[in-house]
């Protein structure tokens, strides 16, 4: 990925005294959160806990009932600029080609079809798969339809990068790979990148900070830990397991919360690795 | 593979089984197979004097009417044939189901540009969808009259409810990610329509037309039977006047043969292009 056009640098993001209600009750608050041009955010929290609701106002897809987002000190009012989404499934057109998805947007930006197609097949060698341009989305793997995804992201050449659990979908080895195209991307990009994950080992290879959510009595930033690994991570790294002590602690407190609290479902949990296994 | 395997014993036999195989599995085998078997039975029946020939005439008598090419009924302007009779019902249910889908498309793409709007098409449409397609016959017969318009209106009506609701359903049934990814991608609202909301719902707007069709059909032939002046439904009931059982029958085989080759066709189309879009 050495040919990836640098440009300006990542957006700057800021949540102030931010409200989301659905419904008559406040789901989600972010009271004061800075995310810095070119770091790397993590959100980790327990399902419901409303991390998905944050992503999408940092979108300017959907917008707080009270307080602001700001996009580089710019009040949000429509979708973000300059911005990219990669989900969970669902980011790539089943209807199109891989070649003809990574184009797309290139195309929306005017430009030729030809020229579209060419720097497609350039984006798609970057992750390796250029072998599969004329391949739909479900002849593909779940790993290798991320990568396009990816490949995408980086046509669109963004500022900022929103991943709502990108890797969840995949198995170990494929996550772990994945891991390291991000970080590629993000070395080369210098793009901001806000990431929810419920992988607490995901969160500290790549995050810089953590913001860590609860659940209780409503959804919101209960901490934020700069994390001050040196990089590349390495899981055996003494530092990084007291770390991840610390975030297992914080997350079982959560969970134990959780059990007491009876307007919370009890199905949660099942979605949620994490509190699951410390309930054992 | 070695040359001479081709001839051997074994290979011939695996071959004429899997020719008997794709035979057995042919759709078009067991069509032709159910059909004789009706006509066997009919026959039969007529020949044991348990079906009244008079009502209704054997298929040694009808099958060779069908066959003798000049079938047709009245006199002078009246006078309607077949396959005339066929084409003009198929034109109408053509032209309304189109007229049907253009509009129901229009209210589809009102009712998602613009919320305020859904309040008022919403609950039009739902009260439309579960109108009988016959029940419009009446009133349209009274306003319109008996000529092609009103057959065409008929099956517009027929389908209009039905459609609009599938194609709503189906808009708001496309996974929300693909929206706001599109949306971030910086794409314009004519080729989020184009590129990404047709495509979408390519599968199920296929579906509810291959379901509007039977409506269609059915409205338009009971419309030609109430009094509509021409088409497959009229010369049914101007057979049955004249007393001529034989193109009673072959009306009605002839409704159910066409439904079913439309259907199929529509099928085929439905498969070729999930196959485009998968
Ligand atoms: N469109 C909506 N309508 C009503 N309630 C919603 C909507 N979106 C989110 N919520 C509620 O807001 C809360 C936060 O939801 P959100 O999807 O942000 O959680 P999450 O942290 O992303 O969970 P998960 O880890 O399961 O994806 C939940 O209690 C959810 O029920
Ligand atoms: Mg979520």
């Amino acid at each position: 990925m050495n040919n990836v056009v640098t440009h300006s640098t990542g957006a700057r993001l800021e949540f102030s005294n931010v409200r989301k209600s659905f419904g008559n009750t406040v789901s989600v608050e972010a009271d004061n959160l800075i995310i810095e041009p070119g770091s790397l955010t993590v959100l980790l929290g327990r399902s419901g806990c409303g991390k998905t609701t944050l992503l999408n106002l940092a979108a300017g897809l959907d917008f707080p009932d009270q307080g602001s987002v700001s996009y580089d000190n710019q009040v949000l009012q429509g979708p973000a600029p300059a911005t990219a989404l990669i989900f969970q499934t669902h980011n790539l057109f089943p209807w199109m080609t891989a070649e003809e998805n990574v184009a797309f947007p290139l195309r929306n930006q005017g430009m030729a079809k030809a020229d579209a197609r060419e720097h497609a097949r350039q984006y798609l060698k970057q992750v390796g798969l250029e072998s599969f341009s004329d391949h739909k989305p479900s002849q593909l793997s779940g790993g290798m339809r991320q990568r396009i995804a990816l490949a995408r992201t980086i046509a669109t050449k963004p500022r900022l990068l929103l991943l709502d659990e990108p890797f969840s979908a995949l198995d170990m080895q494929t996550r772990r790979m994945m891991q390291r195209y991000l970080l590629r991307v993000w070395n080369d990009s210098a793009a901001t990148i806000l990431m929810i994950t419920h992988d607490l080992h995901e969160a500290l290879m790549l995050a810089d900070r953590i913001a860590l959510m609860a659940s209780s009595p409503r959804g919101h930033i209960a901490e934020i830990m700069d994390i001050e690994l040196t990089r590349p991570r390495n899981p055996e790294d003494p530092a990084f397991r007291t770390i991840q002590r610390q975030l297992d602690r914080f997350l079982e407190h959560e969970t134990l919360l959780a059990e007491h609290d009876p307007s919370l479902e009890s199905t949660d949990q099942k979605n949620n690795p994490e509190a699951t296994r410390k309930q054992q | 593979m070695q040359p001479h395997s081709i001839n051997s014993p074994g290979h011939q036999v695996t071959w004429i089984s899997r020719f008997v195989r794709l035979i057995l599995q042919s759709s078009l085998l067991w069509f032709c197979l159910a059909w004789l078997l009706i006509i066997l039975l009919w026959e039969f029946g007529s020949y044991m004097e348990w079906l009244n020939p008079q009502i209704l005439p054997p298929p040694s008598e009808t099958i060779p009417y069908a066959l003798s090419g000049n079938i047709s009924i009245g006199f002078g302007q009246q006078k309607t044939g077949l396959f005339e009779a066929t084409a003009i019902t198929l034109t109408r249910v053509g032209t309304g189901m189109l007229a049907g889908l253009l509009v129901s498309s229009c209210l589809a793409i009102m009712v998602i540009e613009l919320p305020l709007l859904r309040r008022l098409i919403l609950p039009i449409v739902q009260s439309l969808a579960p109108i009988a397609p016959v029940a419009w016959i009446p009133f349209t017969i009274a306003v319109i009259g008996i000529g092609s318009q009103a057959a065409v209106f008929i099956v517009f009506m027929a389908v209009l409810g039905t459609m609009s609701l599938s194609l709503i359903a189906a808009l708001d049934g496309i996974p929300a990610e693909y929206l706001k990814i599109a949306r971030n991608l910086g794409t314009s609202r004519m080729r989020m329509w184009w590129y990404v909301r047709l495509p979408a719902i390519t599968p199920g707007a296929m579906t509810a037309i291959r379901m509007s069709f039977f409506g269609a059909w059915m409205a338009v032939l009971a419309g030609e039977m109430a009094g509509i002046n021409s088409g497959l439904g009229y010369m049914i009931i101007m057979a049955q006047q004249m007393y001529n059982m034989k193109l009673v029958m072959i009306g009605i085989l002839a409704i159910g043969f066409i439904g079913f080759i439309i259907d199929r066709l529509l099928l085929l189309a439905n498969a070729k292009l999930l196959q485009w879009i998968e």
